[in-house]
């Protein structure tokens, strides 16, 4: 799609801001944005005696490495739980948080790299619909004065009557009709529906190329979610705009999206077209995601094969594959560490009488000093224990359950004096490769690093290595 | 047919464990008394997991309340709950008071919110378990506590943490095995899930599921998501504007929708197989005053003129299902001409 389709629709186009008249018209090949090995930190806020001397206190790795292109009139999904990072990638790119490293290109533009004043510019052509309407409207405020506000904002026009023209038309354009019904309304008295087309109309009054919607239908009842999502099928149709559709639902990313990208803990693991995606998903965490959506049909049984635990710590995120903790499908390189292996003591712990938990856990001493993002740990012995002691619990603990993937990463285990030395195999870090139609992150699918019987040795090799990134 | 002294699910097999005749709440608003709540009847079997599904203001949080008798002051009430042959509505605030926990366990919506930060896990136990059973000794409290919490996955070693060391989906599990030490006879879920990611959703409902099985507790859960009620679930009613509209066996309700509600709600949900939106036109009317007749008339697409007047009453179109829809009559209460299609002036003005 080079040039915006007709515009007649939709409230007149700002009037020419320097800024926007950059735009290289009839140009298909470069996208819309561009984000390359995009990066978002934040610092973490240590003890007041860290600052006062300086001590580095950590990264909260938000988004970690993140290349992406998004075409213009394209729908480009971003999909992940909590965490995941997906929130803070779609403020980055407006320039709401600042970017560590890595570029944002937005029409030939580092996003990045600009000062507010450019940035200012530059979000005319850029805006942010947020997931809850509820909020993201000023109750004090009737929708008139709320949706006439961004152009008020940026300069556009203080005139009333244009700004009184302008508000009706974009009131129309999102459904809220006839105009005159809801100019003077506040927020309050709006459906959870109404609110979100307000909000709609808010960010669409300043005439933008591309909306970053951030869950904009995950606080709607389900009967308004469709409702809300044809709108705004109809308006990107009808007014050529291109969204960067942020949510955890892959069911509506599913029907909404040309392209979807599954994040986990800052990184995409997964990317391609749905068709791709939902039909033969790649790596173990899409595939688990898939699974775990409650399906609207009571012929099909509740998912037995579930990731275990929740989304790690961003701060030490997991060495590896950031996934491996609660991947099924994890093995030798995926970046097993003594974090895991606290972990695996005690899921046994939930499962083993209280005697029983009693007499194991004395015989190792403290746990937290497994408890680190290391390939090499000493499992220290308890009080009147010995190395040898940690050792045979462990080989115990293995016995019992020998298909954990977690004994996959284990290279040597080894009573020392007073404590047991236990060496993991060397993590991988995945990056993203091609197979077949989309580009898959796991270790399953390299060809270096995968089992034999893996599925990438199954599926041959072409183009494995093509679009390495 | 009438039904007000029938089994109201049609499942005829054994005593249910609650029985809810013509239950009614209503609050009171600046804009006047909202119908929360109006002539609900339902049955929940030992052991059966009743999903109650329904837009946001439905009521279904203020009936999953009620029946533990923990709707405001304010609110006034009125019809029967029984609980295994005694009427909640009527007990002593110490009765029901003994009720909640070793008979009806609750768990709430916000697994963040529910539990006290300055008390550690072994507390909160400790203090749950010592209000129904003060002669515990420490030693079995602790017992049945961790016995509990591994049930639910977690670990003994974190027995002695804040809440804040735990993530929402440990909080929640949490939250379900302090609901589940007391052993209740039924526990009512209100949006356990909401709160959480789609994997830990996942997770958390098997483990209810499991629990369930293993320990014969009925579930009454409160949501808004059909795909939770299709997995989670044996029983589900619908409930409409405060009224519920259909309740069945899930497999014959996903099936055979007998309400157009019902019907229409199901077409709106996206799932992986959505291929087309739907959406039911116009918002639910506000519980002051509600339409006359069916309360979802105005937005029906095969409403009929007697929808808009009379109330609907309860009809069997299939056995162990009960839908309240004048289109599956009975004929003889309809009057003459009711049949026609009702002209629908619907307001664009109401689009949600």
């Amino acid at each position: 799609m080079s040039t915006k389709p007709d515009r007649s629709t939709k409230p007149e186009a700002a009037p020419a801001q320097p800024a926007a008249t950059g735009r290289p018209d009839g140009d298909t090949s470069t996208p819309l944005l561009k984000l390359d090995e995009l990066k978002t930190y934040f610092p973490l806020r240590g003890t007041f005696l860290d600052r006062l001397i300086g001590r580095e206190s950590g990264w909260i790795k938000a988004v970690d490495g993140v290349s992406l292109d998004v075409k213009r009139g394209e729908v480009v999904g971003i999909v992940g739980e909590s965490g995941s990072g997906k929130s803070t990638l779609g403020r980055t790119l407006l320039g709401l948080a600042p970017a560590t490293s890595g570029a944002v290109t937005f029409d030939s533009r580092n996003v990045a790299a600009l000062k507010e004043p450019q940035l200012r510019q530059l979000r005319l052509r850029m805006q942010l619909v947020f997931q809850d309407p509820h909020a993201s409207l000023n109750p004090a405020m009737d929708l008139r004065t709320a949706i006439a506000d961004p152009l008020k904002i940026h300069g556009i026009t203080h005139d009333p009557d244009d700004l009184d023209r302008r508000v009706r038309e974009v009131l129309e354009v999102v459904g809220l009709s006839p105009p005159e019904r809801f100019l003077d309304n506040y927020p309050g008295e709006l459906s959870g529906g109404q609110k979100q087309r307000a909000v709609l109309a808010r960010a669409l009054i300043l005439n933008p190329d591309l909306l970053v919607l951030d869950e904009p239908v995950s606080m709607l009842d389900m009967s308004v979610r469709a409702k809300i999502l044809s709108l705004l099928g109809r308006l990107k149709d009808e007014l050529g705009l291109t969204y960067v559709y942020i949510t955890h639902d892959l069911a509506t990313a599913k029907f909404f999206c040309d392209r979807i990208a599954i994040m986990y803990l800052g990184r995409v693991v997964e990317t391609g077209p749905p068709s791709a995606i939902y039909d033969d998903p790649k790596h173990p965490y899409t595939k688990a995601l898939l699974r775990a959506i409650p399906d609207p049909d009571p012929s099909r049984h509740v998912p037995r094969d579930l990731p275990r635990g929740e989304v790690p710590d961003a701060v030490n995120p997991p060495l590896g594959c950031a996934f491996h903790p609660r991947c099924s499908m994890a093995y030798g390189p995926c970046g097993w560490e003594g974090r895991d292996l606290r972990e695996l003591l005690e899921r046994r712990w939930t499962r083993i009488p209280e005697e029983q938990y009693e007499r194991e856990r004395a015989v190792i001493g403290e746990l937290a000093r497994i408890d680190m993002p290391a390939s090499r740990v000493e499992v220290p012995a308890g009080k009147g224990y010995q190395g040898g002691d940690v050792v045979e619990l462990l080989e115990t603990v293995r016995a019992d359950a020998p298909n954990d993937p977690f004994w996959h990463g284990v290279h040597a285990i080894q009573a020392e004096d007073g404590h047991a030395r236990v060496d993991f195999n060397t993590p991988h870090d995945p990056v993203l490769k091609q197979q077949g139609r989309v580009q898959v992150a796991c270790h399953l699918w390299d060809p270096e690093l995968a089992p034999r019987d893996g599925p990438a040795a199954a599926s041959g090799g072409d183009g494995r290595d093509r679009a390495q990134q | 047919m009438t039904t007000a002294n029938r089994n109201a699910s049609g499942n005829g097999d054994g005593e249910p464990i609650l029985s809810v005749r013509d239950l009614r709440v209503w609050y009171g608003t600046a804009k006047g008394a909202a119908q929360a709540v109006d002539r609900v009847s339902l049955d929940i079997a030992p052991g059966e997991a009743v999903g109650l599904v329904g837009e946001s203001g439905c009521g279904k949080s203020t009936l999953g309340r009620a029946l533990m008798g923990l709707t405001p002051q304010s609110a006034a009430h009125d019809g029967k709950i029984i609980y295994r042959g005694q009427d909640v509505l009527a007990m002593t605030r110490r009765q029901r008071h003994a009720l909640r926990g070793p008979e009806i366990g609750l768990i709430f919506q916000e697994p963040m919110t529910r539990l006290n930060p300055l008390m550690r896990i072994d507390d909160h136990f400790d203090e749950t378990v010592r209000a129904h059973e003060p002669g515990l000794s420490r030693a079995e409290i602790k017992r049945r506590s961790l016995e509990t919490l591994g049930h639910v996955g977690i670990p003994p070693t974190r027995f002695h943490q804040y809440p804040h060391e735990f993530s929402g989906g440990m909080r929640q599990r949490i939250m379900i095995a302090l609901a589940l030490v007391l052993k209740p006879k039924l526990l009512i879920a209100d949006e356990p899930t909401t709160s959480l990611d789609v994997l830990v959703e996942a997770q958390i409902l098997r483990l209810l599921k499991d629990l369930q099985t293993e320990f014969g507790t009925a579930l009454l859960m409160i949501t808004h998501n059909l795909g939770i009620v299709a997995e989670a679930c044996d029983r589900m009613a619908v409930m409409y504007a405060g009224r519920v509209a259909e309740d069945g066996e899930v497999g014959s309700v996903f099936a055979n929708p007998g309400h157009p509600y019902t019907r229409e709600l199901l077409r709106s949900t996206i799932s992986l197989s959505t291929k087309q939106l739907s959406h039911i036109p116009g918002s639910p009317p506000n519980l002051v005053t509600p339409p006359d007749g069916c309360r979802f008339h105005p937005r029906c697409p095969d409403a009929m003129q007697v929808c808009a007047q009379k109330v609907p009453v309860a009809t069997h179109p299939r056995p162990g299902q009960r839908v309240y829809c004048w289109r599956h009559g009975p004929d003889d209460r309809i009057p003459d001409g009711g049949e026609q299609p009702l002209q629908q002036e619907f307001d664009h003005v109401d689009e949600a």
